[in-house]
């Protein structure tokens, strides 16, 4: 008796999907199935009755794509007022931070983290790590590669080992990039240079921190980075000069980061100068910017990371001598700004500015006197 | 927004939990209409539902971090979302569904829209009624799995039990409802 109702059931939902689709009329699926025909037809019918009237509740023509913009525009907003630099960047956003993962999360997030440990070391001594090493966005290992990369990085401890994996990381992304192009597997290609973008600015992230404590270590990787993103560039250009227009706007937005990015290591790192340089990156993430700061032995760099959209410009303009070869924590600033202009320092670091000192134009950085050298205290996890 | 039918949930829902608003735009283009249907055949009044269906997706947006695509098919996600959000609709209008009388929901918003004919409101009307009539699981089961068309492996995530208990659920509404139309025909 049940093995007849499920059949029943089976066969009034073929015949409900048919009524949905609109493929078949009444009788004529009525007439498929004769001995259950004075069953199926009550529910037939009044699905068929809901089928007519469905189109009255559809939406007035214009409201999805109307409220699609208000509310990717609320999001912003709102990414905008929670992601103030500081938060992302500061040193209280990752004490907060950390505080809220082991007071709030304490108990999930360890039970992540061995799960991930124990998968890391199951897989990574298997074929199947060796095949998700392989894989490639949009294949089923490929969300084990990357599970077990951010594994790594959350179990990397500080800022050098985290920035020396996201770059690692970042020169993966640009070899699947290519890759996909290349086996014209198109779609993948945005996810994937959203990652790349990911690790890239992760990696500078970390760079600024490590900038503190071991400058000379920070320099290393920061040409590192710089090695990864230029190696790539020549294949990326000849990928983008026959790649079809959507992945060619795709590697078109990697290129021009990863050409601000081998810039800004170029001009930077080897002068002797203080010179302070504004990278604006294309994204389509809520705007954010960074002050940075790199210090060699004989010059300090004021380096200001700019997410702007949607295009990418780099402006460079040499800052004042510096006698003291300290790096200057307390200027590592960050501050919101509008999609259309283009401003060098925050608000909050207006207001400390002598007021002599002429407001910044478009692309233009205000020399800024360096405040007394500072020391950050070290952050829980490093300890 | 040109590549909205080749890019995939996965894809979207991965990119929109990195951040990325677009992504999750692509997913409320896709989704937003069955969710506004839902909605509206709920509530009785259209900029209600309108203003609801932005807040639900804002509420998933919200939610994102907590969402494992192991564990629920995105869509059951978005209308588990929707039912919340609905109950706490009435509660903000300080009524339920049973408090609003059929003679009530007749008057309201009864005037065609832009570009809606007299018929399509009376017909919208007539469904909405209709629905009102019905027991809330028939009512729920109806409309999750004809106006806004999810799949009974869905719409048991929505409501909880299992696919085969919502495929003998869906017959017994559409017999009631059967029913009732009978019974209002006569």
């Amino acid at each position: 008796m049940a093995g007849q109702n499920d059949d029943f059931e089976t066969i009034l939902q073929d015949c409900l999907d048919q009524i949905q689709s609109g493929q078949e009329t009444l009788d004529g699926i009525l007439s498929k199935y004769p001995h259950l025909a004075d069953e199926l037809r009550p529910a037939l019918e009044a699905a068929l009755w809901f089928r007519l009237r469905k189109a009255t509740l559809d939406a007035r023509p214009g409201f999805v794509n109307a409220s699609q913009r208000r509310l990717v525009e609320r999001i912003r907003q709102e990414q905008a007022n929670k992601a103030s630099p500081h938060r992302l960047f500061g040193r209280d956003a990752l004490l907060q931070f950390w505080r809220a993962l082991l007071e709030q999360r304490r108990l999930a997030f360890q039970v992540a983290l061995v799960l991930l440990l124990v998968l890391g070391m199951v897989a990574g001594t298997s074929g199947v790590a060796r095949a998700a090493q392989t894989s490639l966005p949009g294949e089923m290992l490929y969300q084990l590669k990357t599970s077990l990369e951010k594994a790594s990085i959350a179990v990397a401890v500080g800022d050098a080992a985290k920035a020396t994996l996201h770059i690692r990381y970042a020169q993966r992304r640009l070899t699947e990039i290519q890759s996909l192009v290349l086996e014209n597997r198109e779609v993948q290609v945005a996810p994937t240079a959203a990652l790349l973008e990911d690790h890239i600015n992760a990696a500078i992230r970390y760079l600024v921190d490590l900038q503190v404590k071991d400058p000379a270590r920070a320099r290393t990787l920061a040409v590192s980075l710089q090695a990864v993103l230029k190696e790539q560039m020549g294949t990326l250009q000849v990928l983008a000069a026959t790649a079809s227009q959507p992945v060619r706007e795709q590697i078109e937005r990697i290129l021009m980061i990863s050409g601000g990015v081998v810039s800004l290591v170029e001009e930077t790192i080897p002068s002797s100068d203080e010179t302070e340089v504004v990278v604006e990156t294309a994204t389509s993430e809520p705007i954010v910017t960074q002050k940075l700061v790199f210090a060699t032995p004989t010059a300090t760099m004021n380096v200001s990371l700019y997410t702007v959209t949607p295009s990418l410009t780099m402006a460079l303009t040499p800052v004042a001598q510096v006698t003291s070869p300290i790096v200057d924590t307390s200027s590592i600033t960050t501050s919101t700004m509008t999609p259309t202009a283009t401003q060098g320092v925050s608000d909050d670091e207006e207001e400390k500015k002598p007021t002599k000192t002429p407001k910044p134009t478009k692309t233009e950085k205000v020399k800024k006197p360096l405040p007394e050298p500072t020391r950050r205290p070290p952050r829980p996890f490093e300890r | 927004m040109s590549d909205l039918p080749v890019v995939d949930d996965h894809q979207l829902l991965k990119s929109a939990k990195d951040g990325n608003t677009e992504a999750f735009g692509f997913l409320y283009e896709r989704y937003a209409e069955r969710v506004f249907r839902f909605l509206f055949a709920h509530l009785d009044n259209r900029l209600d539902a309108e203003d609801l269906t932005e807040e639900v997706f804002l509420r998933v947006w919200r939610s994102l971090p907590n969402y494992r695509e192991q564990g629920v098919p995105f869509l059951a996600f978005v209308f588990r979302i929707a039912r919340n959000a609905l109950i706490d609709h009435y509660r903000r209008s300080g009524q339920t569904k049973n408090q609003v009388s059929i003679e009530e929901l007749a008057l309201r918003d009864g005037n065609p829209g832009p570009g809606e004919s007299a018929i399509s409101g009376l017909e919208r009307e007539e469904l909405r009624i209709s629905l009102e009539q019905l027991r809330e699981d028939y009512r729920n089961v109806l409309v999750l799995r004809f106006l806004s068309e999810l799949s009974p492996e869905e719409t048991a995530q929505v409501m909880g039990r299992s696919t085969g208990a919502i495929r003998v659920l869906q017959h017994r509404a559409l017999l009631a409802l059967r029913a009732m139309l009978n019974g209002d025909e006569e």
